[in-house]
């Protein structure tokens, strides 16, 4: 379809966006576009101005320093996907990575895309929220670090704001006792999370000693759940753990706030939470040896 | 998450280049299809890839209410944008303006249906206004600065709804939404069978309304040229010569001096047969402008013009005794027509739907009523299978609910009721004469290869660990290749369906064949030149087929309905026939011999017992050409038409039959087997028969399991893209076993049957009652499609609500 | 789609809440995105003049403001009010210029219904509350219903009850926060109540 007329500024530097961004209330950031432009063509969004990062120096790749993985905010999906190293280092991160879209959105869309734009069906937020990760922002005033539990506000609102701009993500490594797994159930149509589940588990043999579950697609932004994080806590991950910790998934949800749409009622979009999360501890239990 | 790799199915039918096989063979050879490779690379020229000089670019402003008044319409600001050459309201239309409908019922309230509205909108397609400008980006922009004032009124978006008293009317003039009323069969016999049968099983069905998706949405580029008053448009059609006909009485442009061409065109399924008001505004557009128009609709332009498909609320009733033999069947269907009547719509929820009601089935006693009725929808027309899938549903669902009601097993009562092939030519109670058959045979080969014994005991096995598999059977019929003309007359059609072929050898011994066929991705050069090498012995490389331009082409009746290969294909082999003949002839007078003698075997003329003297039938071309040498009462040249008019519709049938495995927590349907097994008569070409199949059945699958357009109180369309409408993916579709048997169909010299719409006729029902029959023990014995996770889990006994 | 709660208020009264909920700066105020709301002749207003003329400032509200002021500006039954509604979600941003009219309104009840339209949407919505005294103060009852239509609703449906919830809960939030500050004000004071109830 048709967008509306635009500008188009390519910046040459992370503080040159932020200004532009500054000076044009209206201006949006635009790098692989995946999801930007669906809006744009779709009419829904017509901002007056886009500011190109895409091509920015430093802000694309996936390095490891130290005990922390650091994602250029421009990596694409595919590419954090791709990497064999991440896999073993943050498992959630790159199994939400490699299930976003299809091929063509992950050879486009970025990492730092995502989570800055936060759409409440989106993979990764729940993602980095089971992986504890960190997110660089940097904004007027100049270069912050955003702890993750405090990065997703509300739908399409993150800590970054309307005027910084996300350049990165650092994703700690799991180590040896800890295992991660990030579960789906796709949207027919859109193919975004009806619900998706992020779990990291940490264990102290068989017993759970720290727990770190959050899902997409069921409130207005990727959410913990503290509910099914206390319940799994110094249990083994077993049918009838999993069973409970599900059965609680939901439980520390405001009901009201709940996603209901065409494709899912509350009352579903709850009862698939459950399902869901009862596979990704499943998977996770699997990946540690212990089921 | 996309899968790269599938496991399961039949082995695919392998295809064979056209060099490698020798002409005695190629009539039912896997050949690789000669249109391939230009889709395939990007060199397919589609209506948007055509370029004209001078040309401009038209968008159309369509209504943001589904029902309402238009109070006003400013466009002075539009016309003063950048680019914009001109802009067009209903008030500056000078022709007659309004598509008729093709296709009259005796009670059909017949409605204005105007081209762009004048006061009253009726559904969220209608268009208000139209700009034309240098470029296509200046065209929608304008659109945003007309100013429209809009009264809006209630509306109404399902039949019932609308045929209920206190329904807003959508067409005031008739004073209510009932469109038509229709029935077939004999009333008071089926109510005494019905009355008199040990068990009488009752069932609701909503059919729901379906958005086609063609590939490429639709598009027109229109050229007049004033000095010689000739219109040439080049458009998404399936059939250019209806649509000539058609456009030239809405835009009162004499019919001789307009051409349409169909350019490559993706995809149609039914979409692309009617002639819709936005097609008719490009041509008038051009001769207003006097350039070049193109539109090209957007895929959510498309979702709210595209005609729909479907659209029944069925009550179903089938008689059965304790012994399982059927005994009646009644049908009442209101049926959704949309806003207004498209080209062909009130035939396909009556004469393609009610005659088809008898299924495979030898059943005394059939009655079905239809209504009609408007409402605020888009305007519901043919869309794959055309009223044939929905038949097919309602009489494999309640023939397994009597199955239930009896205790009897599905396939058995199949068998019971079965017609046997000695039975045919089979004259039904709902006016169908099927020409030939063996249900049977589909059924036991379908049984065999989804191994149904076994699984019976699996799934005894498997309720036992809590898991819920289930097997569901279609046995399906259907009449396509929709004929004769005379027939389809007396019935209210306002067209012939014929088809025309057209056969012409040049002197140097080639051939160029023209249909009024109209392909649009079904490879019809590919079958078509299949067919013409084996009637006329000539290499497949030495043919050309043409098709999709009026100027080119006698007039033709276009492709839907699987009628290509039945009419179309029939057509050619007549002509091939006829100039073979006239050849025979010719190659007589030469050989000196009487034509009777003459013998005609892949490609040669030979005398019989003298094989010595023969000559080819392309230096016969030559000769007929050169009319040196020709007998005395023959004309010069080497050429035939016909316009084949069959006598009969031909009636394909198979058994398609699909395994689940359902979950009842989550709801969510897994595919452990799909087996069709289908009878389209001879095939041309096994590839694109299995193809077809796929295709039809992944549509199956949409409309059991994911699509369905919805709309809101208010008629607003809130499936409004494919982030809402669920066009299933590749990993949505099932692997799928196909397998075929031939039952030659006696109405046509090629002994075919069609094959375009059989999978999307069988799979949706093979779907449904699969995954009832998992969920029986929970109680199951109905759910509405789609069949959404949150549906079958509800209905599994998930939630409160 | 269809809303509807009670917002519950402590330590006031009825007549208090309905002068809060009766001025057009404080609904202003709690209504998110907002961009201004005055009152207009009739129902096709000039939004591009009433934009233009739209004070930089709001007035103040209860309870800094006189009971007086309030009554003077407050909602009337039969009246219209323009509204500039730029409604954010994301990238998204439509721009309602809606208009509400005040179908009823007598003491405890109000009820006003409204159409907002942007460049290819619209909605039309229709909200009413209902006063009562409680226990410990004062129960708003409220419900809303809302209907989308064009774009938005055609393209964004995976959005709109979100957004919806969101406009709506955010609005109530407000609005019980500005009540609860005129109740502790009026609390400590008195002066308020006593005013307040001399108007009626």
């Amino acid at each position: 379809m048709y967008p509306d007329q635009f500008e188009f500024h390519r910046a040459d530097s992370v503080s040159e966006a932020v200004e532009l961004l500054a000076d044009n209330p209206d201006a949006e950031l635009i790098a692989g576009g995946h999801s930007l432009l669906p809006t744009m063509k779709s009419g829904l969004a017509s901002p007056d101005a886009l500011v190109d990062i895409s091509d920015l120096d430093g802000l694309s790749g996936v390095e490891r320093n130290g005990e922390v993985t650091h994602l250029g905010a421009m990596t694409t999906y595919a590419t954090v996907a791709d990497d064999d190293d991440l896999w073993e280092d943050a498992t959630v991160v790159a199994e939400a990575a490699s299930q976003v879209g299809d091929r063509q959105v992950r050879n486009r869309g970025t990492v730092g895309g995502n989570i800055a734009h936060a759409d409440p069906a989106s993979d990764l937020p729940a993602a980095m929220l089971a992986a504890n990760a960190t997110v660089h922002v940097h904004g007027p005033d100049g270069e912050r670090s955003v702890e993750i539990d405090d990065f997703f506000q509300g739908m399409y609102a993150t800590a970054a704001g309307e005027e910084g701009v996300v350049t990165g993500i650092d994703v700690p490594e799991e180590g040896e006792n800890t295992a991660s797994a990030y579960v789906k159930k796709p949207a027919p149509a859109s193919g975004y999370a009806l619900v998706g589940v992020a779990a990291r588990l940490t264990f102290d043999g068989d017993e759970v000693t720290d727990a770190r579950i959050a899902a997409n697609g069921v409130m207005d932004h990727g959410t913990r759940l503290p509910a099914a994080e206390d319940a799994i806590e110094g249990e083994s991950v077993d049918a009838d753990a999993v069973a409970v910790a599900g059965d609680a998934a939901g439980d520390s949800l405001d009901e009201y706030m709940v996603m209901e749409d065409q494709q899912a009622s509350q009352e579903f979009r709850l009862q698939l939470l459950s399902a869901y999360t009862e596979r990704a501890l499943e998977t996770v239990g699997e990946r540690a040896g212990h089921m | 998450m996309a899968t790269d790799e599938r496991e399961g199915g039949s082995d695919r039918i392998e295809t064979v280049e056209a060099d490698d096989v020798d002409a005695a063979d190629i009539l039912g050879s896997a050949i690789e299809r000669q249109e391939d490779p230009s889709l395939l690379t990007g060199e397919a020229e589609y209506t948007d890839d055509i370029q004209l000089p001078e040309m401009t670019h038209m968008a159309m402003l369509r209504s943001q209410y589904a029902h309402a008044r238009l109070a006003d319409i400013d466009t002075s600001e539009a016309e003063e944008m950048e680019g914009v050459v001109a802009v067009f309201t209903a008030e500056d239309l000078d022709v007659s303006g309004a598509l008729p409908v093709g296709w009259d019922l005796d009670s059909l309230r017949n409605v204005d249906n105007p081209i762009m509205v004048e006061d009253r909108i009726r559904y969220q397609g209608d268009v208000l206004a139209l700009v034309v400008a240098e470029e296509r980006y200046q065209a929608h922009d304008a659109l945003d600065a007309v100013d429209v004032e809009y009264e809006r009124l209630e509306a109404v978006t399902d039949p019932s709804d609308a045929l209920a008293e206190d329904a807003p009317v959508i067409h005031e003039e008739e004073g209510t939404n009932e469109a038509f009323d229709w029935d077939i069969g004999d009333a008071d016999d089926t109510e005494a069978a019905l009355e008199a049968a040990d068990n009488v099983v009752e069932l609701d069905v909503t059919n729901q309304l379906l958005i086609p998706n063609a590939i490429e949405p639709r598009a027109v580029v229109a050229d007049y040229d004033p000095s010689d008053d000739l219109l040439d448009v080049q458009m998404t059609t399936q059939n250019p010569h209806v649509h000539r006909l058609l456009m030239a009485g809405v835009i009162d442009h004499p019919e001789h001096r307009m051409r349409v061409r169909a350019p490559d065109v993706g995809g149609g399924f039914g979409s692309k047969i009617h002639h819709y008001a936005d097609e008719a505004l490009v041509s008038w557009a051009a001769k207003q402008v006097e350039r070049p128009v193109k539109w090209q609709a957007t895929r959510t332009e498309s979702y709210l013009t595209d005609a729909q498909g479907r659209g029944h609320e069925t009550h179903g009733e089938i008689a059965v005794d304790d012994d399982g033999t059927i005994r009646g069947l009644y049908v009442d269907t209101k049926a959704n027509l949309g806003a207004y009547l498209s080209t062909f719509s009130p035939s396909i929820p009556t004469y393609l739907y009610g005659t088809l009601l008898s299924g495979q089935y030898e059943i005394d006693n059939i009655y079905c009523e239809v209504t009609g009725a408007y409402t605020n929808v888009v305007p519901v027309d043919a869309y794959r299978g055309a009223g044939r899938p929905e038949a097919s549903f309602i009489i494999e669902r309640l023939v397994n609910r009597a199955a239930d009601a009896v205790d009897m097993d599905p396939a058995e009562i199949r068998k019971k009721n079965f017609l046997d092939p000695d039975d045919f030519p089979y004259e039904t109670p709902v006016a169908m004469e099927y020409d030939s058959g063996d249900y049977h045979k589909t059924l036991e080969r379908a049984m065999e290869a989804v191994g149904y014994d076994e699984f019976r005991e699996r799934q005894e096995q498997a309720r036992e660990e809590g898991r819920y598999l289930g097997i569901g059977f279609s046995c399906y019929i259907e009449a396509c290749g929709i004929a004769p003309s005379e027939l389809v007359g007396e019935l209210g059609a306002g067209a012939g369906l014929w088809e025309s072929g057209l056969v012409r050898f040049t002197p140097s011994g080639t051939v160029r064949a023209m249909s009024g066929s109209s392909g649009h991705g079904q490879g019809h050069d590919t079958t078509f030149s299949q067919i013409l090498a084996n009637e006329l012995g000539v290499d497949y490389d030495d043919i050309e087929v043409v098709e999709g331009d009026t100027d080119a082409i006698p007039q033709g009746m276009g492709t839907y309905g699987s009628r290509s290969a039945a009419v179309g294909g029939s057509a050619l082999v007549e002509s091939a026939r006829k100039v073979v003949e006239k050849a025979r002839k010719i190659a007589a007078h030469q050989l000196e011999a009487d034509p009777e003698d003459v013998e005609f075997e892949a490609g040669e003329f030979q005398v019989a017992g003298a094989p010595d003297r023969s000559t080819s039938i392309q230096d016969v071309s030559l000769e007929a050409y050169l009319a040196h040498d020709i007998p005395d009462d023959m004309e010069p040249g080497l050429e035939a038409t016909t316009f084949y008019d069959p006598s009969n519709f031909v009636f394909p049938f198979g058994t398609h039959v699909a395994v689940v495995e359902v979950d009842p927590d989550t709801g969510e349907v897994a595919f452990e087997d799909y087996v069709a097994v289908d009878d389209v008569g001879n095939q041309i070409n096994p590839k694109i028969v299995e193809g077809q199949i796929h295709g039809g059945i992944a549509q199956g699958v949409g409309q059991a399991l994911f699509e369905g357009a919805e709309y809101d109180d208010n008629g607003q369309l809130v499936t409004g893209s494919m982030q809402d409408y669920a066009v299933p993916k590749s990993f949505h579709v099932p692997e799928m076993e196909t397998e075929s048997t031939v039952t030659p169909s006696p109405e046509n010299p090629l002994g075919v049957k069609g094959v375009g719409e059989a999978g999307t006729i069988a799979a949706p029902q093979a779907i449904v009652n699969a995954v009832v029959d998992a969920l029986e023990p929970l109680g199951v014995d109905h759910i509405e499609m789609p069949l959404t996770n949150e549906r079958v889990w509800r209905a599994a006994g998930g939630g409160d609500d | 789609m269809e809303f509807s709660g009670t917002v519950s208020i402590d330590g006031t009264t009825t007549e208090e809440v309905w002068l809060a909920l009766s001025d057009p700066v404080m609904i202003k105020q709690a209504l998110p995105g907002c961009q201004f709301l005055v009152e207009c002749e009739d129902e096709d207003p000039d939004f591009d003049a009433l934009a233009a003329s739209a004070p930089e400032e709001d007035p103040p509200t209860l309870p800094e403001a006189s009971a007086e002021d309030i009554a003077e500006r407050a909602f009337e039954e039969g009246g219209h009010y323009a509204a500039l509604m730029e409604i954010s979600v994301g990238s998204v941003s439509p721009s309602f210029e809606t208009v509400v009219t005040i179908e009823e309104r007598e003491f405890p009840r109000m009820h006003a219904a409204g159409e907002g339209s942007a460049s290819s949407s619209s909605f039309e919505m229709s909200s009413g509350m209902e006063l009562a005294e409680s226990e410990d103060g004062v129960d708003v009852e409220w419900w809303a219903e809302a209907d989308v239509f064009g774009r938005v609703a055609q393209m964004g449906q995976r959005v709109i009850n979100p957004v919806a919830n969101r406009v709506v809960g955010r609005f109530f939030d407000q609005v019980e926060k500005q009540l609860q500050d005129v109740s502790t004000d009026s609390e400590s004071s008195g002066g308020l109540r006593s005013r307040v109830s001399s108007l009626f």
